[in-house]
C-alpha cells in the first residue's frame, strides 16, 4: 500500500483513487498519511481534492424541505393497519378476506366470481426454508437455485422483497440480492382475468461480470396458473437463454399465494366509448377544462371508475406517465382514454414539463362551459 | 484554491468526516409507533432531500420516503427494527430510487395496455435546479443511476456498507464505482466550467 514505493506517475492515480471514496470507506492509517503528504508536495491533486470536497458539500447541502404532509398520514396509517404480516394461517385467512372484498366491491376482473370457490387455501408456510411477503403477494420455497452466466445462486433467501402493487390486473414479486460479488434478481410479473391469476414472466440477470449484468430470456408465461383464492404448490423449473449462455431457474418446492388489488369501484367505460369523446356525454361538461382536483370530484359525482396519469416529459419526444390513485394536485388535464380494466384514465401534464396541451374546450358546445 | 489549501491541508480538507445524523434512534422491539415517530422526527427531512437529489422530483419523492418508512414500519412490527435506523432508512431510499428507474422500465413495457399513448423510460428534470446549480444538476442526471445513488448517499453522510447495500454490490465494487463518479461527476462540472468561461 505505501506510496513511497510507486513511481511518481502512479502516486497521483493512487492519491486520486484513495480521495474517490472517503469517507464512505476510508483509507488506513497509512494510507491517509502518505495521500497527506503527497497533496502537500502536488499542487494539482491538492486542487482536486478541493473540488471534490467541495462537490460532496454542494450535493449535502441541499435543504428540500419538509416532506409532504400526506406521507406521515400514509406511514401513520401503516402503522394502524391491525397486524399486516402475511405468516401463515392468518396470512391464509386475509388472503381469503382480502380476495373476497375484492369480489364484493368489484365489477371488472375478479368481478365475476363466486364466493363458494374461494375457500381459504389449506396451506402453511412454517416449514418453507424461504419465505418472502409482500402486500400482494406470498412465496415460499424450500431453495430457489439459479444458473447463469456459468455460476449457481442459492442467496435468494437473502433478498428482501419488493415489487409493483400494479392493478388488478398486473403487479410484481422482486427480489434482488448480491451473490458471487454481482447482483442477481428474481421477478415475477403477474397477471390476472376474471378467474385466474398468473404468473406471466419470470426475470433473472444473466450473471454478466462488472456492470454489464442484464435480464436473460425466459420463455414466456402463464406459468402457475390458479384460480383467485387458491395457492399455487409445486416446482416451477425455467430454462432460457442469457448473452451469456443458458440460464435456469428452479424454485423448487414453491407455495405461492396472491391477491391482485381491488378494482376501481364505479362505472366502467366501453372500448372507443370515451365519454369525453367528440359527440360523447361528457365532452361538454366542461370537466376537462377544470383543475385535476375538481375533475376528479365532478367524474366521481358522475359515478364513473377514474385513475390518473401524471405525465411529464423527460426530454424531446419522450416522457413517463405515472399511474396514480388520486387526481394531482397540480398540473392541467390533456386527455382522457378507457382503461384496459374499463375504467376511465384521466391524463394530468406537469406544468414545467408537459408531454401534451391543455384540452381545449370544443368550439362546438358554445362559448360557455357548461357546468357538469 | 490552493490558498485555502494551505489553511486546510489537514486531513479535514482531505476525508472530511461525515455528517452527524440529527439524532440516532436506537429502536427497542414491541413499540411500533414510538419508534416510527422517533425515526420520522430525527430523519424525514434529511431523507426527504436525499430523495430529491435522486430523483429530482417532489412528488416522486416524497412516494420514495413514505415507502421506505413503510416498510420500517413493517420491519419494526416483525421485530427486526434495524439498529442504526438512518444507515438503514438510506439504504432503502437508495434502494427504492434504482428500482423505481427499473420499474419506469416496467411501466413502459405495459403502457400499450393501459392506454393508448406514447411514453418512453427513464425518469426525471427539471426541479431540483431551484436548489442545486444547473450544472451540478445535470452532471448528476448524466450520471448512471447506481453511480448517481453512490456518490449522493456518500455525500450525505452514508457508510460504505450501507450505500454497497443500496446499489446490490459487494463494497469493495462499491468503493470502485463511487471513485470512478465522483471523479466523473467532477470532470463534467470542470467541462461545464470551462464552456462557462
Amino acid at each position: 500500500m505505501s506510496l513511497a514505493i510507486r513511481r511518481p506517475r502512479d502516486e497521483h492515480a493512487r492519491v486520486l483513487e484513495l480521495l474517490g471514496p472517503a469517507p464512505a470507506f476510508p483509507p488506513d492509517a497509512s494510507d491517509r498519511d502518505a495521500v497527506e503528504s503527497h497533496l502537500g508536495a502536488c499542487r494539482s491533486c491538492a486542487d482536486r481534492a478541493v473540488q471534490l470536497r467541495r462537490d460532496a458539500a454542494a450535493i449535502a447541502a441541499l435543504d428540500a424541505g419538509p416532506t409532504p404532509d400526506h406521507v406521515l398520514q400514509r406511514i401513520e396509517a401503516a402503522m394502524h393497519v391491525a397486524r399486516p404480516s402475511l405468516s401463515p394461517a392468518i396470512a391464509l385467512a386475509i388472503l381469503a378476506l382480502l380476495t373476497v372484498a375484492v369480489l364484493g366491491a368489484s365489477v371488472g376482473v375478479g368481478g365475476l366470481l363466486s364466493p363458494s370457490v374461494l375457500e381459504p387455501p389449506a396451506v402453511d408456510m412454517t416449514g418453507k426454508a424461504l419465505r418472502w411477503e409482500t402486500e400482494r403477494v406470498a412465496l415460499g420455497a424450500d431453495r430457489v437455485v439459479i444458473d447463469a452466466g456459468g455460476r449457481t445462486f442459492v442467496g435468494a433467501g437473502t433478498a428482501a422483497p419488493g415489487g409493483d402493487p400494479g392493478s388488478a390486473a398486473r403487479w410484481t414479486l422482486e427480489l434482488m440480492w448480491l451473490e458471487h460479488g454481482m447482483e442477481q434478481r428474481l421477478f415475477l410479473y403477474f397477471g390476472a382475468d376474471d378467474a385466474h391469476w398468473w404468473i406471466d414472466e419470470i426475470r433473472l440477470y444473466d450473471a454478466a461480470a462488472g456492470r454489464e449484468a442484464d435480464w436473460a430470456s425466459l420463455p414466456p408465461g402463464p406459468y402457475a396458473r390458479t384460480p383467485f383464492g387458491r395457492p399455487w404448490s409445486g416446482t416451477l423449473d425455467v430454462v432460457g437463454e442469457g448473452r451469456t449462455g443458458p440460464v435456469r431457474v428452479r424454485i423448487e418446492g414453491a407455495v405461492l399465494v396472491t391477491v391482485p388489488k381491488a378494482p376501481l369501484a364505479g362505472r366502467r367505460v366501453e372500448a372507443g366509448r370515451d365519454p369525453f369523446r367528440a359527440g360523447g356525454e361528457l365532452e361538454c361538461s366542461g370537466i376537462l377544462q377544470m383543475t385535476p382536483r375538481e375533475a376528479e370530484r365532478a367524474i366521481r359525482s358522475l359515478g364513473y371508475a377514474v385513475s390518473w396519469r401524471w405525465n411529464y416529459a423527460t426530454g424531446p419526444g419522450t416522457g413517463y406517465s405515472e399511474v396514480r390513485d388520486e387526481a394531482p394536485a397540480t398540473g392541467f388535464i390533456s386527455g382522457t382514454a378507457p382503461g384496459v380494466d374499463g375504467e376511465l384514465i384521466v391524463f394530468v401534464e406537469d406544468p414545467d414539463r408537459p408531454m401534451g396541451q391543455p384540452v381545449p374546450w370544443p368550439a362546438r358546445c358554445g362559448p360557455t362551459p357548461a357546468a357538469p | 484554491m490552493n490558498d485555502r489549501l494551505e489553511a486546510d491541508t489537514a486531513e479535514a480538507l482531505v476525508f472530511p468526516s461525515r455528517p452527524v445524523p440529527p439524532a440516532v434512534v436506537r429502536p427497542r422491539e414491541g413499540d411500533v409507533e414510538r419508534i416510527v415517530r422517533a425515526a420520522w422526527d430525527a430523519h424525514e427531512r434529511d431523507l426527504y432531500a436525499l430523495a430529491v437529489t435522486l430523483v429530482r422530483e417532489r412528488e416522486a419523492a416524497a412516494d420514495v420516503v413514505g415507502d421506505a418508512f413503510v416498510r420500517l414500519v413493517r420491519e419494526v412490527r416483525a421485530g427486526r427494527a434495524p439498529e442504526d435506523v438512518r444507515g438503514w432508512l438510506y439504504r432503502v431510499v437508495g434502494n427504492l430510487v434504482i428500482s423505481r428507474g427499473r420499474r419506469l422500465a416496467t411501466a413502459r413495457r405495459f403502457v400499450h395496455r393501459l392506454a393508448d399513448r406514447r411514453v418512453q423510460e427513464s425518469p426525471e428534470t427539471v426541479l431540483v435546479r431551484k436548489e442545486l446549480s444547473p450544472a451540478l444538476t445535470d452532471a448528476l442526471a448524466s450520471l448512471p443511476t447506481d453511480m448517481r445513488v453512490a456518490i449522493v448517499l456518500a455525500a450525505r453522510g452514508a457508510a460504505g456498507r450501507d450505500i454497497a447495500a443500496a446499489i446490490g454490490r459487494s463494497e469493495a465494487a462499491t468503493r470502485t464505482l463511487l471513485t470512478r463518479a465522483r471523479h466523473r461527476l467532477r470532470d463534467r462540472l470542470s467541462a461545464a466550467e470551462g464552456e462557462l468561461r
